[in-house]
């Protein structure tokens, strides 16, 4: 289900905070999206655990129904 | 009743490319989905695939055990690669090619 750009954002930032986060509307619908996350909580993680730990933050939100959203997570350089 | 999870592990474990997906390989029914189905073509590689549009339980049993909701999910040699994202970036970087060399499915050339 789409959900405003805004909104996604305002999700992650609360539960990534001091994360650099941009957010791309892939196809205009608010439904697509990819979410680039760069956060100090992802230290020591491999990729599969860092879109683990983005997927468990958004598990019970409105961004778990988006129905695209493509992960692209790092540490801060 | 086979245990679905049981099923899933023995799978993963015979087959060097196994990849959980939304539709079939000739009809994937997700653009995510679609791009893994092409990483492999262009790598010339087969792969194992299974529709969890199809099997609610199967999609059911992937995401606890990966703690991972979304399709598809890619093993290789028995590993959870994650989705996706993933695959494309290892695609694109050269991890990937890297990995199945490795892991003696592809020769190191190609």
């Amino acid at each position: 289900m789409p959900l405003p750009s805004d909104q996604l954002q305002r999700i992650i930032a609360e539960r990534f905070p001091d994360s650099d986060i941009r957010i791309e509307d892939l196809a205009g619908d608010n439904d697509h999206y990819r979410l680039h996350i760069a956060s100090a909580a992802f230290a020591g993680k491999n990729r599969v655990q860092m879109h683990q730990m983005v997927f468990a933050a958004i598990r019970g939100t409105p961004a778990e129904s988006i129905h695209a959203l493509s992960l692209v997570t790092s540490q801060p350089k | 009743m086979t245990d679905i999870k049981t099923t899933i592990e023995q799978t993963v474990a015979t087959n060097p490319i196994v990849v959980y997906m939304r539709g079939t390989p000739q009809q994937p029914r997700c653009g995510f989905s679609a791009t893994v189905v092409e990483i492999f073509k262009r790598l010339d590689l087969p792969f194992t695939a299974f529709n969890a549009d199809a099997d609610d339980t199967l999609w059911e049993t992937l995401s606890k055990m990966n703690d991972w909701p979304t399709m598809p999910q890619i093993y290789i040699g028995g590993e959870f690669m994650g989705g996706c994202d993933i695959l494309k970036e290892m695609y694109l970087n050269g991890e990937l090619q890297q990995l199945l060399a490795d892991k003696g499915l592809i020769s190191p050339a190609a």
